[in-house]
């Protein structure tokens, strides 16, 4: 072996003083380069990994490019056979670089005139997430529980039918949008005509009339980006608002448990908001820093599209993670803005005007903290969200007749912890929570909760993750409502896929 | 320095991490040590380890001021594998969950795939571009980065 070492060495100092010769193809300027004629192969030369495609530049093992820097590719196609005329299947350096640069603009020049095609190659990314989910709730079947959404069968459920719609426009912009398609509003509370389930069932015109019923689609998210630099991007459109873990992990084959904790589905923070985002991040060693600052329309009847008063919301977040214990990341989000729901404008022609009716009009303040560690197989998130909204001079909405809503005061955390198995990807996890509801004017009697849930998260593969989990919820103060027989257990299944 | 004198200086770059290679205890049956790799007229002269993971899991598009198009070996080859584990500490499965993770959030996706073969070559063409080879891939049109300041087998070099 040490023989084989040293006729390598013998050959490279050779290598060194063997004047250059000319390189395979001619080339108008060639840049003179130290390694531009390799010698033959030896056979003291050691072999190619053998489950490694043998490198093109360097079939004999050792280090060695005859082409100057600008022709390595064609270099690289002379070694290999077939050598000349590459085909589909036989991509070249030329062409996989072509391919790159569609959206590098830095090495445009290297495109030449295949770069038009490539971008016509690589068209809108089409890619999402669904999920099936069964549940299994154990109270009575008139239990208050029963309202609550979940029913009080067991049942089957397409949970999420998520498409992304994404493309890189250039090395600076680019473009995501979510969708979301739904079976509702089929099947919903109406809220015009509380206890009555809305239908969508129509005829369908392409089936002599036949019933069919009819889903919604959901835009989740449709933003542009402008990349200035890792410090500075701009983010314009529909985001998800950047605060805490679960509302960015957002997907299901993503989260770990099946839904999400309180203080994430009630919206402390609003999930979404449409309006400017600016976010960066800088790093140092084994630190990154991490902001985001939003403004918004804030919350609204129709927040994506107009903005019923003048307040525009303001979003921001700072984080901070540790790579030098597994990946520590500390953040905190903060959001102020101001609710209005006002009637549409009607023109009033005897006045030559058009005036609305502002039906509800609060402010409200929210602040999160999150912590998220992943420490070898070991996981840990733990979310803390604070939420206040009052009506200072605005208008309040009313329960009913005679009543109000309150400003009110909501806020929780929970605590999850998992531990990813060597057994079958197999991740047995633990969440505890706590939420104080605040003064909910609709249920009063439900001032706080906890919950508790342990599950298992199995990640079949990559692309498939099934989880199952035991849920068991307790409200402490609300003997008026639920007696002890209505202790909430729930058994839940979901699969989840990503494609 | 004149262009002579760089070409002389990355050729004994080369030679010298091939020669540390085969002096310092590696045995030539074992897998040869890998190189990441860059135009030989980049500007980068190095790279720390923890930024090149953070470049391959794609929450850091630049390095030394300048944006990097990283470039990966293709999935399921035995140098991609290796990569993943020296560089990211994942396996194959984690790598892939990674990256699909990433995507449902709203983030970009993996760096592209290029046959290993066409790596070093692509890599020569492509100003911002930055690969990984194994060290007998290493061809004139690219140069090898220290990784933490030290070049592919000389002790403490970890891309294995």
């Amino acid at each position: 072996m040490r023989g084989t070492r040293l006729a390598l060495l013998l050959v490279l100092s050779a290598l060194v003083r063997t004047p250059r010769v000319a390189a395979q193809e001619p080339v108008p300027t060639p840049e003179p380069t130290e390694l531009d004629s390799a010698p033959a192969a030896t056979p003291e030369e050691p072999p190619p990994a053998p489950s490694a495609p043998v490198p093109a530049s360097s079939a004999s093992g050792a280090p060695e490019v005859a082409a100057p820097a600008g022709d390595a590719a064609t270099t690289a196609s002379a070694a290999t056979s077939p050598p000349a005329t590459p085909t589909k299947s036989e991509p070249t350096a030329d062409s996989v670089s072509a391919a790159l640069v569609a959206n590098e603009a830095d090495a445009s020049d290297a495109a030449g005139d295949t770069a038009s095609e490539d971008v016509q190659a690589h068209p809108f990314e089409i890619y999402g997430f669904a999920d099936i989910y069964f549940a299994a709730p154990f109270y009575r079947p008139n239990s208050p529980y029963a309202a609550a959404g979940l029913g009080s069968h067991t049942f089957f459920s397409i949970g999420n039918f998520n498409l992304y719609l994404s493309k890189s426009l250039d090395e600076s912009w680019s473009f995501l949008g979510e969708v979301r398609f739904l079976y509702a509003p089929n099947g919903a509370n109406d809220p015009a005509n509380p206890g009555t389930r809305i239908s969508t069932q129509v005829g369908d015109y392409a089936d002599i009339d036949r019933p069919f019923r009819w889903g919604a689609i959901e835009v989740e998210r449709l933003h542009v980006d402008y990349r200035h630099s890792e410090l500075f991007s701009l983010r314009l459109g529909q985001w998800l608002t950047p605060y805490g873990i679960w509302n960015i992990d957002h997907g299901s084959p993503t989260v770990i448990a099946i839904q999400r904790p309180y203080i994430v589905g009630e919206e402390l923070f609003p999930e979404q908001q449409t309006g400017l985002q600016a976010f960066g991040q800088a790093f140092a060693g084994d630190l990154k820093l991490g902001y985001a600052l939003g403004v918004s329309n804030g919350r609204g009847p129709m927040d994506q599209q107009r903005d019923l008063d003048y307040d525009k919301a303001f979003t921001g977040r700072l984080e901070a993670g540790y790579n030098g214990l597994g990946d520590l990341r500390v953040g905190s989000s903060y959001y102020r803005g101001r609710y209005t729901n006002a009637s549409f404008p009607l023109i009033d022609a005897s006045t030559a005007s058009a005036d609305r009716k502002v039906l509800e009009q609060y402010y409200e303040q929210s602040f999160g903290a999150d912590l998220q560690w992943d420490y070898e197989k070991f996981l840990l998130r733990s979310e803390f969200a604070y939420s206040e909204r009052w009506y200072q001079g605005g208008v309040r909405k009313v329960v009913s007749p005679g009543q109000v809503y309150p400003d009110r005061r909501r806020y929780g955390a929970y605590v999850l912890a998992g531990y990813r198995t060597p057994f079958f990807d197999l991740m047995p996890y633990a969440i505890l929570q706590h939420y104080v509801l605040g003064h909910d004017p609709v249920l009063p009697q439900l001032d706080r909760l906890r919950a508790y849930h342990a599950g298992i998260n199995w990640a079949v593969t990559p692309s498939v993750t099934a989880k199952g989990e035991y849920v068991y919820v307790i409200f402490p103060d609300a003997a008026s409502l639920l007696t002890e027989r209505d202790t909430l257990h729930l058994v839940q299944f979901q699969l989840a896929v990503a494609f | 320095m004149t262009t002579e004198g760089m070409h002389r200086r990355h050729l004994l770059l080369h030679l010298g991490a091939l020669t540390g290679y085969l002096l310092l205890g590696q045995d030539a049956e074992a897998a040869e040590p890998l190189a990441v790799i860059v135009p030989k007229a980049s500007w980068l002269s190095g790279v720390s380890l923890q930024e090149l993971r953070r470049v391959y899991q794609g929450e850091l598009d630049s390095l030394g001021g300048r944006r990097v198009l990283p470039l990966n070996q293709p999935p399921r080859t035995e140098v991609r594998e290796r990569f993943d584990r020296s560089v990211l500490k994942m396996n194959a499965e984690e790598v892939a969950r990674y990256w699909i993770d990433r995507r449902i959030r709203g983030r970009s996706g993996a760096p592209k795939s290029v046959p290993t073969r066409l790596m070093a070559p692509v890599v020569a063409k492509l100003p911002n571009s930055v690969g990984y080879v194994t060290l007998s891939a290493v061809n004139a049109g690219v140069k090898i980065l220290p990784v933490d300041g030290r070049l592919p087998g000389e002790p403490g070099y970890r891309l294995t």
